[in-house]
């Protein structure tokens, strides 16, 4: 991949010496508006500034369902989405930036970040509080969004995956349905969606008629990582549904306590 | 000398006060003590009582006449437990106690510690407003235009556009000027190569939000592209927006905090729609727009109107020029208005010979009341009134009316005499104005068949009979009242006669409620088949949700569309053709009253001006709409000819916060004299020493950080004071479901409408009962609420929701409770924006509810919040004292008043405390009534009351003598001393001396805490760990809950258990899913079998074609199935032998062009349990369940009786039989008409 790294080819005394260099102030960021590269809109409480270049299929989906994104936190009130990208896109072509923010437009402390090469995350991970520090922004912590595009719907008892597929199509829709047989008759569902922000809303709705699937069945996020082993095993209820019985190990149970990031995401709408 | 001159002064000043209208006056601080105990002798002299007094250190005395309401014989006690006085002073002696450092002297720092001025968070357009160049799209703007009807008008209005700066474009809604006019601003400055930024300002936040989605869709854009919108919390804006529409509000909330200079900067254009209604914020943002004027030599501002009058407009701006959009209303318009003396002849005519049968079944049964307590008690008033003729006699009977929905005919059970008869028969004129000004029925009989004007001719009184006669039709002119029967009748009439032509139809009521009860009686019409089964119900109302306006606008072909909708459908216009249009005329509003400053939710006629524009709504120019009023035509000409302002009589304190913070420096009565409408001047004044009051503003009328809090919390500012002590004292939730019931309309509220007489009493009890059972015994309405809400939810929980309709009062219910959850949902949500609930931290959900589940913290919480509305229970005179300007009396409805008519003071007795706080107030004749009351320990009181800057100047020792007073200064007594603690000019508590100082510190570190919390909610990261302060402030909040518990304990209250169980946000529709469930859905119909379903889809593109369609009423038919476990059926249906076994009997009955009930009873009690309609969906039969309650099978027996019909018999023997159509639509109607009409008993 072409990037540039302006920090790396200078020496190592350079980020003492010129800590307070601004990268920004000559020339016109590609940020700003009115720009070719980027498209700034805000949508509630975020503020995207996103690529405009056209990208393969395959890829928009790889990045919509959240790979490679990373959280950015600690952001001071009054620093603009703008700045964080111009520091950001010095690793690497940005993607998309959801930067979150108050009706004042000041930022609530965080945002999202991906690159149009979602294997820069790792490196952005190690680089970016450098860059930031160097910027004058060494409040700003990175690390590995832990958004993900699925969700878990648990504690259905006594209704058959069949039913449980053809209430969540009429519900939601959603990308695939994995089904995993915990113990004999007992099913939990893990939901996958195109993106996050499908996963968010699809929620919501679910949560409202949640007592649908039964009285105790609640609806999680599922943070497991990417393509688990176990879905070989499971069952895949993707146009018809097959059950076979397999008995499977039981899976960890996860923090019930969710990042508040996530929560985050919606807006100020959510409860 | 000198001596002599004061007294005769304090003479002179006392025989002023004795021949005034007042009751009681504070005299000035400014004397001496000799003088002061000189006024305390000649007013004992005079009779009247007087009072020593301190507040702020400036000592008063208080004079009150005889009877003066506000005067408080013995002073209210506090007395704290040990264990509580243990608490506070261990407390006090924590090294970190802020108070222990120094006697608090209230300094002004204590209000803004840092010196740091209360400023408003500001609000700001997203993403700035930065200049953006027009984008030319050719193919949009194509589209768009080709359907637009004011495309004749484009030349002349861009001309106008750009010869002056103010435009008013006058023309009806069907030209849709919000969207046409900005898109052809944008083409033209596209084409002219400059910058463009219209605002355009909707009235409310769905139409904005419809608007910008319709013009994108033309425009093949996502919305936030050229056309965008940004509203309170939601948005979808960018910077390269040329377009972007919100609210009134929302637009003023930008406003404030920066200048006008800066803050239309960027704004090329401003659109105002729908001006004419004269709503308050837009009557502001008018006064802002003109001052914008002012500077911004460029600004364009355009207002839209549909109006006659708007004349005003222009010389309001002194400048600019009319456009007047011609439409051309066919002539025969006017003969296409029917009032409500047509509509009756009309159903006369046509009246199907069955529709009303049940309401004549109920006629004669009319006198056969269910005889209550209540009944007795009104019985009595009237009684007393005829032998007396008292003035007070009737005053008595007209409260029971207001307050206890007494019909104002109510009938002597008896005499059947009602207030007017024994009126005219006494002959006393003015009596018989005012039952008739409160519509009064002349023309009722009593038991000798005479009525009122009888008895005014034999007394011979001649302008007795003269007002008589005169109001002849009086009784249709009153706007609370509404026939809902003759509504239905209508809409009946015009879906089943043959002279006139089945078409879609717009009922547009008056609010939520009604919509409510009118959905209501339109599923049931449909339900039982009075109507034919191809029709679709939908609501439309300003809460409801963009996808839900999306499927009305749409609406489904090939049936009869039936829009119930608020006066938003005038904004809103709908794809499919509207054919007819009923108009109830009416709209509800708050009003206000300055004289007795009581809040009134009441109905009233619409203008003149709205008729008009109702009449005109369609959805095509030209087309041909017929529309149907009820409203009497005389009152036509009677109604004010255009809308009133709601700055005149509506509740003025959000407008005087909004006021304050545009203009921080100027009076709020001094701007409001500049508004196009103005607030009349007592009004603002009340309001503005109101908010004072409560801390909104300070003394000198600045704004308060509380004030700068408010404003993004949409709800009033009293309850949204309540929202933030809430969250202070760490029991939000259950106090935010108590705010949701207050700012909306009572669920349980005793039925209003007069129209429906029938079942009103049977319901009234009904409601007093389920009252009496959710209070718990706990002596407080709010508990009611809480309890209600939590129900509500348990039920939900359940299992899938119950398809079925119980009665009236059940659905409206559940309505108002759906509001409830979405105002609650909306709240947390504007709590959170405006940083008073943080995401994480001290200020996040978990923690601001740990409290929740004391009550007594909840109670304290309600003082707090509520604080000016308190009041006291004089146990020795039998009433409530308050410091309102009129008497207070217990609502009938509250706990606290359920037996209204005993003597309140040998009930108030067993009350554990004598302090009230009360919800909201409603006005009756003579006095102010509370509802919503609760029952709060004097602790609370003394804590939470009064201002927050309270220092000990204001606790003034007491001398042992008892009678006679001295100031805290010059007292130097024994240590255990009585002292007096002053917390408001009103409120005053007698106590120990310590517990005063002990009171008075930790009452001074909880308001700085308070302020603290105001100032500084805005940082997060001060919350986010625990640090000293915190944890000191921490532990104040648990001493607090502690004290508060064991003084609730020491009083004897009783602790209701979990309060504070966290509601789910998981509304449930409900509503909205039952009209899908009920309305005609052209594909799973349920009389559509699957083997049919191709010659259907023949036939109807072939009556597409025709453009006509008929549309039958289908005959009905009944069976009858026994079961034997009643409660298992409620809950889980589908049972599988009941299945088989009726669907061997029903199922080959099944025909397409009837409509079969099955009718579900069991014999242990004797009683039917469920009606369901039996049909078959793609050749699965089923039964989907319409009507669920419990009738008594004797019941029927008793009706059949009378009526001769002969009865199957209801036994176990017989699983599923065939019953008689007759007997089986008496059941019917029995379960669909349970309490609207009366049982027959």
């Amino acid at each position: 991949m072409n990037i540039y790294f302006k920090a790396e080819t200078n020496p190592a005394g350079w980020v003492a010496d010129q800590q307070h260099q601004s990268l920004i102030q000559y020339r016109r960021s590609p940020f700003e508006f009115p720009s070719t590269q980027y498209e700034s809109y805000q949508e509630n409480g975020t503020k995207y500034l996103k690529s405009l270049k056209p990208i393969s299929d395959a890829l928009r989906d790889e990045l919509n369902a959240c790979t490679g994104e990373i959280f950015l936190s600690g952001i001071p009130p009054e620093i603009p989405a703008e700045s964080i990208a111009e520091i950001a896109a010095l690793i690497g072509e940005i993607y998309i930036l959801r930067y979150k923010v108050t009706f004042s437009g000041n930022s609530r402390g965080f945002a999202y970040l991906q690159y149009i090469n979602p294997t820069l995350m790792q490196l952005a991970i190690i680089r970016l509080p450098a860059l930031f520090r160097q910027h004058s922004l060494p409040m700003i912590r990175v690390r590995q969004s832990r958004n993900s595009s699925k969700l878990l719907l648990k504690k259905t008892y006594c209704i058959s995956p069949q039913n449980v597929y053809e209430m969540l199509r009429n519900l939601i829709a959603f990308d695939k349905l994995v089904g995993r047989e915990i113990f004999p008759g007992y099913f939990e569902y893990q939901i996958i969606f195109k993106c996050n922000e499908e996963a968010v809303h699809a929620r919501r709705d679910l949560l409202r008629t949640i007592s649908k699937f039964g009285k105790n069945a609640i609806v999680v996020w599922d943070t497991s990582s990417e393509e688990t082993d176990f879905t070989k095993d499971f069952v895949r209820c993707e146009n018809n549904v097959k059950v076979e019985t397999k008995h499977t190990t039981f899976l960890l149970p996860r923090d019930s306590q969710y990042s508040e990031s996530m929560t985050a995401e919606i807006g100020f709408l959510e409860l | 000398m000198i001596k002599n001159i004061v007294n005769q002064y304090i003479f002179e000043q006392l025989m002023h006060f004795k021949d005034g209208n007042r009751c009681c006056q504070k005299f000035s601080g400014t004397f001496r003590s000799a003088e002061r105990t000189a006024f305390i002798e000649y007013a004992y002299k005079l009779g009247y009582n007087s009072r020593p007094f301190v507040n702020n250190g400036i000592e008063f005395i208080k004079v009150f006449k005889k009877n003066c309401l506000h005067f408080v014989k013995h002073i209210p006690e506090l007395r704290l437990s040990s264990h509580s006085e243990k608490e506070l002073f261990i407390l006090q002696r924590e090294s970190d106690f802020i108070g222990s450092q120094l006697e608090m002297q209230m300094s002004p720092e204590f209000f803004s510690p840092n010196c740091i001025r209360p400023s408003i968070p500001p609000h700001r357009f997203s993403l700035g407003l930065k200049q953006s160049m027009a984008r030319k799209n050719v193919r949009g703007q194509l589209s768009f235009q080709d359907n637009c009807p004011l495309q004749s008008y484009k030349i002349g209005l861009l001309e106008a556009i750009y010869r002056s700066r103010v435009l008013i474009v006058n023309g009806d809604y069907i030209f849709e000027k919000s969207t046409g006019l900005p898109m052809y601003i944008i083409e033209n400055c596209a084409e002219r190569r400059t910058h463009c930024k219209i605002i355009c300002v909707e009235r409310e936040q769905i139409l904005a939000i419809h608007n910008s989605e319709k013009l994108s869709e033309y425009l093949g854009e996502k919305v936030g592209n050229t056309v965008a919108f940004q509203i309170h919390l939601q948005s979808r804006i960018s910077e390269g927006s040329n377009l972007i529409y919100t609210t009134s509000s929302f637009l003023l909330r930008v406003l404030m905090g920066q200048s006008i200079v800066d803050s239309f900067r960027h704004i090329s254009h401003i659109i105002v729609n729908d001006v004419y209604r004269h709503e308050a914020f837009t009557d502001l943002l008018l006064s802002e727009l003109r001052s914008a004027l002012r500077c911004h030599a460029h600004l364009k501002v355009i207002l839209l109107s549909n109006s006659q009058y708007n004349l005003k407009f222009l010389e309001y701006f002194g400048e600019g020029e009319i456009l007047q959009l011609e439409c051309n209303i066919p002539d025969s318009h006017k003969s296409n208005v029917f009032h409500i003396e047509h509509i009756q002849k009309i159903l006369e005519k046509d009246r199907h010979p069955n529709i009303r049968s049940q309401v004549t079944c109920t006629n004669n049964t009319n006198m056969l009341r269910l005889i209550n307590g209540n009944n007795l008690n009104v019985d009595r008033v009237l009684e007393s009134y005829e032998q007396t003729g008292a003035d007070q006699a009737l005053e008595t009977f007209l409260y029971m009316v207001r307050s206890e929905n007494i019909s104002i005919d109510y009938r002597h059970s008896i005499t059947g005499k009602t207030a007017i008869i024994i009126a005219a028969k006494l002959g006393n004129v003015a009596h018989i104005k005012l039952l008739l000004d409160r519509f009064a029925d002349p023309y009722i009989m009593d038991m000798q068949n005479l009525n009122a004007l009888s008895n005014a001719m034999a007394g011979g009184n001649i302008i007795c009979i003269e007002l008589l006669t005169n109001t002849s039709n009086m009784k249709c002119a009153n706007p609370e009242d509404l026939d809902y029967s003759l509504v239905m009748d209508l809409i009946r009439v015009l879906m089943t006669s043959s002279k006139w032509e089945p078409g879609n139809i717009v009922v547009i009521v008056a609010d939520y409620e009604q919509l409510l009860r009118i959905n209501y009686w339109m599923l049931r019409c449909k339900m039982i088949g009075d109507v034919p089964q191809e029709v679709a119900i939908y609501m439309l109302h300003k809460n409801i949700e963009k996808d839900q306006l999306d499927t009305v606008i749409e609406g489904t072909n090939d049936c009869i569309n039936i829009i119930i909708a608020t006066d938003i459908i005038e904004s809103i216009i709908p794809k499919f053709l509207i054919n007819y249009i009923i108009d109830l005329a009416r709209t509800r509003r708050m009003l206000y009253n300055s004289d007795t400053g009581y809040k009134e939710l009441a109905y009233d006629w619409i203008a003149a001006e709205a008729l008009e524009n109702r009449s005109r709504l369609t959805s095509r120019i030209g087309a041909d709409v017929k529309c149907f009023r009820f409203i009497p035509a005389f009152m036509v000409d009677i109604l004010p000819k255009n809308y009133a302002a709601e700055l005149l009589n509506m509740p003025l304190d959000r407008v005087c916060l909004t006021v304050k913070l545009l203009s921080p420096h100027t009076m709020v009565s001094e701007y409001l004299q500049t508004t196009i409408s103005r607030a009349p001047f007592i009004h603002i004044h009340n309001t503005v020493e109101f908010l004072k009051k409560i801390y909104v503003f300070d003394e000198l009328e600045e704004v308060t950080w509380l004030g700068c809090r408010l404003i993004d919390v949409p709800i009033d500012c009293q309850l949204g004071k309540l929202l933030v002590f809430a969250i202070l004292l760490q029991c939000l939730d259950p106090v935010l479901t108590i705010v949701s019931f207050l700012s909306t309309i009572d669920p349980l509220q005793l039925p209003t409408e007069i129209g429906n007489k029938q079942g009103v009493e049977h319901l009234c009890s009904k409601i007093k009962d389920e009252r009496k059972r959710l209070a718990e015994n706990v002596l407080s309405d709010h508990l009611i609420y809480l309890r209600l809400y939590q129900e509500w939810q348990n039920n939900l929980r359940d299992d899938n929701p119950e398809m079925v309709l119980i009665d009236e009062q059940d659905y409206v219910l559940n309505g108002i409770l759906e509001k409830v959850c979405d105002i609650r949902t909306h709240l947390v949500g504007a709590l959170r924006s405006s940083q008073l609930i943080h995401n994480q931290g001290q200020l996040s959900m978990h923690y601001i509810n740990l409290k929740s589940n004391s009550w007594p913290m909840i109670k304290a919480t309600l003082v707090a919040g509520l604080y000016p509305r308190l009041c006291i229970v004089d146990t020795y005179e039998g009433c409530i004292k308050c410091n309102s300007p009129k008497e207070l009396a217990i609502h009938p409805i509250s706990v606290l008043g359920a037996q209204a008519m005993e003597p309140l003071n040998t009930k108030a007795r067993s009350y554990p405390s004598i302090w009230i706080v009360y919800g909201n107030d409603i006005n009756r004749i003579n006095c102010n009534s509370t509802r919503c009351c609760s029952l709060v320990s004097p602790l609370t009181v003394a804590m939470f009351a009064g201002p927050p800057k309270i220092d000990s100047s204001n606790i003034c020792n007491l001398n042992v003598a008892g009678n006679y007073f001295r100031t805290g200064s010059n007292i130097h007594k024994k240590e255990t001393t009585v002292a007096v603690f002053y917390v408001d000019d009103w409120i005053e508590i007698r106590m120990e001396h310590t517990t005063a100082q002990l009171l008075l510190k930790t009452r001074q570190y909880f308001y700085s805490a308070y302020m603290n919390f105001l100032q500084n909610c805005g940082s997060i990261d001060k919350w986010r760990r625990t640090n000293s302060f915190l944890a000191a402030v921490s532990r104040l909040f648990d001493t607090l809950e502690r004290v508060f518990a064991f003084e609730d304990q020491a009083c004897g209250f009783i602790k209701p258990l979990n309060i504070g169980l966290r509601p789910k946000a998981v509304p449930n529709k409900f509503i909205n899913s039952f009209n899908a469930v009920i309305s005609w859905n052209g594909d799973t119909s349920m009389q559509r079998e699957s083997t049919s379903k191709r010659l259907d889809l023949k036939k109807k593109t072939h009556t597409c074609l025709d453009g006509k369609r008929d549309f039958v009423c289908l005959q009905k038919q009944f069976f009858a199935v026994y079961i034997s476990q009643p409660d298992l059926i409620f809950r889980k249906y589908p049972q599988e032998w009941l299945r088989d076994a009726v669907a061997k009997v029903v199922e080959p009955c099944l025909r397409r062009d009837r409509l079969t009930f099955v009718i579900l009873y069991n014999k242990n009690p004797d009683q039917f349990c469920m009606v369901a309609l039996a049909v078959k969906i793609f050749g699965v039969f089923k039964l989907q369940e319409y009507f669920k309650n419990k009738i008594y099978i004797n019941e029927l027996l008793k009706i059949c009786s009378r009526q001769n019909i002969c009865v199957p018999t209801f036994n176990e023997k017989r699983n599923a039989f065939y019953v008689d159509a007759a007997v089986g639509k008496l059941i019917l109607d029995l379960f669909a008409f349970r309490n609207n009409w009366l049982e027959y008993n």
